[in-house]
């Protein structure tokens, strides 16, 4: 019901308002702010890389041990963050959904698109840095690391999407996902390689989506690595899945996910 | 023009269904004030949610032509962790309006001097309801939606909007809950009685307080 503008640009208006919004709530107040996006992520490839150093001659693909560990807790990440920030988006803009032009799907893809950007950003300091000190250099696969960007994004959309119903009918789902998302990356090939895998543990583990997404990762940054296992087909599909169930829960029942 | 098209809307919860909105077909009467009228849970802030376009009906749609404010209330709007600048702002970007024009207008109107730079969650209920008639007075609305928040500022306060809604606002009108009788007569001229999911219209404020007076003395619509 706005006077003079059509749907399409309402919504590319309300998009706007609410990242403005989002980056000033979010990171304005916090006192690293937006550092902290990619500290946090850094800290935890740096300890990975320590311990395994310590245990092992060498990372099972290349020399660097900081690079392994990064080509495989990044995606992860991507995901994660991506993820669980855009579950919690519809809930925390409650308050907002009182204006007319806002909807809980404008809520979600703006909190998406922050975070996306903020993904993009980290992986970029993350990686320019290890690759200016540490690493040889090496030829990069662009398409690869694309793929796997664009997997774990939509992955965290989907996912998230999908939270944002179920969080709303379940407080005991929201606690049991904050228990079982961070131990996945044990299972998402963050510190080994899927070829490495005896075949009983390949077969079943290759239904992870995440799987995937290291596997293109890893693709990206070194020539020899064996991806040909990841399938974008599945993961898109996975996402999609997802994506539709938490899709038609927002659009039927708004109501119902502010009011818990 | 805003009316009504069979619009149902029920609520489920704990297995018990209440509805408040029962196969509703109404145009809006053009009046400048309208009370909306009922008791406790009859449903008058969703009546006022679906007519926004906040809260989708069960069936039925609501077709208008006008510019609607958001329900002005007590429930959300504002972002708490934001100063009244922030928020301003905010809104003004959802609406498509020049911030900076709207915070001059808001600063100057709302007179709640240096807490306009402070979070909202520092604020008192009644420099909340200064912020929200400012913020929508700036944005020139056809059509004003007002839940509870009118007796809360102060006389004074009162007074100017009620101004400024007569000078600036010459074509907008005002839709508006409340269950205190003398804001309702300060702003309203007709009245829309709501209960048991039905509405009846009163074209004078009076008879439709005396109906709403008839209907608490009725026990609550099973």
């Amino acid at each position: 019901m706005i006077r003079g503008h059509n749907k399409l640009a309402v919504h590319l208006r309300v998009l706007r308002a609410l990242m403005l919004r989002e980056m000033i709530t979010r990171y304005g107040r916090a006192s690293l702010g937006y550092a902290w996006a990619v500290l946090e992520p850094t800290a935890f490839i740096a300890l990975l890389s320590l311990l395994f150093a310590q245990v092992a001659h060498s990372p099972p693909v290349g020399r660097s041990f900081v690079l392994f560990y990064a080509t495989g807790y990044v995606g992860f990440h991507w995901f994660h963050d991506i993820s669980s920030v855009t579950a919690r988006s519809v809930f925390v803009n409650r308050p907002l959904l009182a204006f007319p032009p806002v909807t809980p799907l404008d809520t979600v893809i703006a909190r998406f698109l922050l975070q996306a950007l903020t993904a993009i950003a980290t992986g970029a300091v993350i990686f320019g840095t290890i690759l200016a000190v540490f690493a040889d250099p090496i030829a990069l696969d662009i398409r690869a690391l694309m793929t796997a960007f664009a997997l774990a994004a939509a992955l965290g959309l989907g996912t998230g999407m999908a939270n944002c119903w179920l969080f709303a009918q379940s407080r005991s789902w929201e606690l049991v996902w904050g228990v079982i998302s961070r131990p996945l990356f044990l299972i998402s090939g963050v510190f080994f390689t899927f070829a490495s895998l005896p075949g009983f543990a390949r077969d079943a583990l290759w239904y992870n989506p995440l799987i995937h997404v290291t596997g293109f990762m890893r693709a990206g940054f070194y020539p020899v690595y064996d991806a040909s296992y990841a399938d974008m087909g599945y993961v898109l599909g996975v996402a999609a899945a997802l994506g539709v169930l938490g899709m038609a829960a927002i659009w039927r029942a708004p109501a119902r996910l502010v009011t818990p | 023009m805003i009316r009504l098209e069979r619009v149902s809307k029920a609520f489920r919860r704990n297995g018990i269904r209440r509805r408040l909105l029962a196969d509703v077909s109404f145009t809006l009467p053009d009046v400048r004030g309208l009370a909306l009228i009922g008791r406790n849970g009859a449903g008058k802030s969703t009546l006022l949610r679906v007519i926004a376009g906040t809260l989708r009906p069960d069936t039925g749609r609501v077709i208008s032509d006008e510019q609607i404010s958001w329900p002005m209330g007590f429930a959300g709007g504002f972002h708490p962790a934001l100063t009244g600048a922030q928020n301003t702002r905010f809104v003004a970007r959802l609406y498509g309006r020049d911030p900076a024009a709207l915070t001059d207008f808001v600063a100057r109107f709302a007179e709640i001097g240096r807490a306009f730079r402070l979070p909202v969650e520092t604020y008192s209920s009644g420099m909340k309801a200064r912020l929200a008639f400012a913020v929508s007075i700036g944005l020139d609305f056809d059509c004003y939606l007002v839940d509870e928040i009118i007796g809360v500022g102060d006389a004074a306060f009162r007074d100017k909007c009620r101004a400024a809604f007569r000078e600036r606002l010459g074509n907008a009108r005002l839709i508006m809950v409340s269950h205190n009788p003398q804001a309702l007569a300060q702003f309203c001229e007709a009245g829309l009685v709501i209960e048991n999911g039905r509405l009846s219209y009163h074209d004078r404020l009076k008879d439709a307080l005396a109906a709403h007076a008839a209907n608490l003395a009725q026990p609550v619509p099973a």
